[in-house]
């Protein structure tokens, strides 16, 4: 059995950046060639060819005339290749030019080459595409007007360009083994090798459910339910653990993003990130919005105290198997009345 | 002079011994030029001496001095942007000096004492290694013709230093160096301020792309 931390997709913004042609030496460990990362660390340098395809409606919706193929349209408005690698300290800008002959009715293709020299770049560089307003408009409201405005960007591609390796893969393995700490404990967060374990002395038939292979019927049913609080209660532990690495440097005024943990602590501050600060767009926002939060000691206090026990429970899926073991047992009553 | 290495993997902090101390069994890499670091030893022994003497009026000094040592050893961007090489002269160069500029009691180590010699993975990861914080604004900086006053704005204030460094927008040169023009002569109160305003202006707008004069207006507006 495992406990799983979801890696969401982010929408689509019909703006659609990808990888053009292979990279030598590379695998894809993402979805739909999202991420990229060497199996070892390349020594030759290498240039990475990007393609961004962008639905013209989508464009049209964010410039005040919606002519995408008006002159004003061609001179203001440029899109970028956005590039940023934290452990290389580098981010920057280059230009993506446009693909007259592959555009069409409805999609503008533009392209770019990036060289890379891996002995300046370390960890993974993180790429998007951002239309950008070079020029400034006149002010209409519901648009993005000003001059450098961020009229929309793509989802977010990464290269590893040191081999990535996973942590412990966004699951924590469940088993049974002894806890000594206290009497009458069921369970137990084990941090040091992330596993969660059962009490070998907790009732054995307590045991046999919680530890039960099955994967459907009743047996797999109640011990879903059963053990659903538990994985409420981990995630929380977890939460509170990932809260705490992200200010292990506060008296620098240092305030890690949860991007930058390690899993699992990397996919339960980002979720909650996600759940505490969903008016925002992107996951960068939403990360940032979190760290400011935990930075301010009220804010922090509010997070830990109220918001953090209904954020780990609407991660859950609490609700959903309640309702299934409740249908069970009420059958089950059912057939024992008649 | 001394051999330049490297730690050949990067450390954390479950590889360092109590009191901050490399484990006896970390590799090490030569690299093919050495450093001098005589100057910057013979500073931090003279203004050590002094009773009186806060460490954190030093950084600027010892950052220009660090510069003038490593800049013409034949070390590249390849190594002043590898952890791992500040890792190394941290832990096996500077040691004293790293102890003493945060005045780590070697005793009793908190858990934010080892990002002292080890540095961060994050945003700011530069700027909590005791030495690359020293070097890296230099590198920057120092190339600018007021490069020496711009150097010296950015370490007066510790928490302009920590404002600056850890916000991601400094992870491009040409807008760190546009964010420390702005913030000359700023006190800790506007300067948190205007870094505020970049922050937060910096989810719609693409302040990468922004000259220097737009950066410093946007930042400075009713700062």
């Amino acid at each position: 059995m495992a406990i799983n931390f979801s890696f969401k997709e982010e929408a689509d913004t019909g703006m659609e950046l990808n990888f053009f042609g292979p990279i030598k030496g590379t695998e894809n460990i993402g979805k739909d060639g999202t991420i990229l990362s060497f199996k070892e660390r390349p020594e030759a340098s290498f240039d990475i060819n990007f393609t961004l395809r962008i639905t013209k409606d989508v464009l049209r919706n964010a410039l005040p005339d919606g002519d995408v193929e008006s002159d004003s349209f061609k001179n203001s408005i440029q899109m970028n290749l956005f590039y940023e690698s934290v452990a290389s300290r580098k981010r920057g800008l280059i230009k993506l030019s446009k693909v007259d002959k592959s555009s069409d009715k409805d999609f503008l293709i533009y392209s770019v080459k990036m060289p890379v020299d891996p002995i300046l770049w370390f960890g993974d560089i993180n790429f998007k595409a951002i239309a950008l307003r070079t020029k400034e408009c006149s002010e209409i409201d519901g648009f993005n007007t000003e001059k450098h405005s961020i009229l929309g960007s793509s989802d977010e591609k990464r290269l590893y360009i040191d081999p990535f390796s996973p942590a412990s893969g966004g699951q924590l393995d469940v088993k049974i083994g002894e806890i000594d700490d206290y009497a009458g404990v069921l369970y137990k967060l084990d941090k040091e090798n992330l596993v969660v374990l059962l009490n070998n002395k907790s009732p054995k038939l307590v045991q046999q459910i919680l530890s039960c292979e099955n994967k459907s019927g009743k047996k797999a049913i109640l011990r879903d339910a059963l053990f659903e609080p538990i994985v409420i209660d981990i995630t929380e532990q977890l939460a509170r653990e990932a809260f705490r690495l992200m200010l292990a440097n506060e008296e620098d005024g240092h305030i890690v993003s949860p991007s930058e943990l390690n899993e699992p602590y990397k996919s339960v501050a980002s979720d909650i990130a996600k759940q505490l600060c969903s008016d925002l767009d992107t996951e960068e926002e939403m990360n940032q919005s979190l760290m400011n939060m935990l930075q301010d000691p009220d804010d922090r206090q509010e997070i830990i105290n109220k918001d953090l026990p209904m954020i780990v429970q609407s991660l859950s899926k609490v609700e959903k198997l309640y309702n299934s073991i409740t249908k069970v047992i009420l059958e089950n009553q059912e057939i024992s009345n008649d | 002079m001394i051999k330049a290495k490297r730690i050949k993997k990067k450390l954390t902090q479950s590889d360092l011994e109590p009191g901050l101390v490399m484990a006896s069994n970390s590799k090490l890499i030569d690299y093919d030029f050495s450093i001098d670091l005589d100057k910057f030893l013979d500073h931090f022994k003279s203004i050590k001496q002094k009773s009186d003497y806060k460490p954190a009026n030093s950084d600027h000094e010892l950052s220009k001095i660090l510069y003038d040592s490593l800049i013409n050893s034949g070390a590249t961007d390849a190594e002043f942007y590898d952890m791992r090489f500040w890792q190394w002269i941290c832990l096996e160069q500077l040691y004293e000096y790293c102890i003493w500029r945060w005045n780590i009691d070697v005793n009793d180590t908190k858990p934010s004492h080892g990002a002292k010699v080890l540095g961060g993975g994050g945003v700011g990861g530069f700027s909590l290694n005791s030495i690359s914080r020293l070097f890296i604004p230099a590198k920057i900086l120092l190339n600018e013709p007021d490069g020496d006053i711009l150097l010296k704005s950015f370490f007066e204030i510790q928490q302009k230093e920590q404002s600056i460094s850890q916000s991601t927008l400094a992870l491009n040169s040409n807008v760190f160096i546009s964010i420390v023009k702005a913030t000359v002569g700023l006190d800790t109160k506007q300067t948190v301020r205007a870094l505020s305003r970049l922050n937060a202006r910096k989810i719609g707008m693409c302040i990468d792309a922004m000259s220097s004069d737009e950066i410093s207006k946007l930042a400075l507006e009713n700062i």
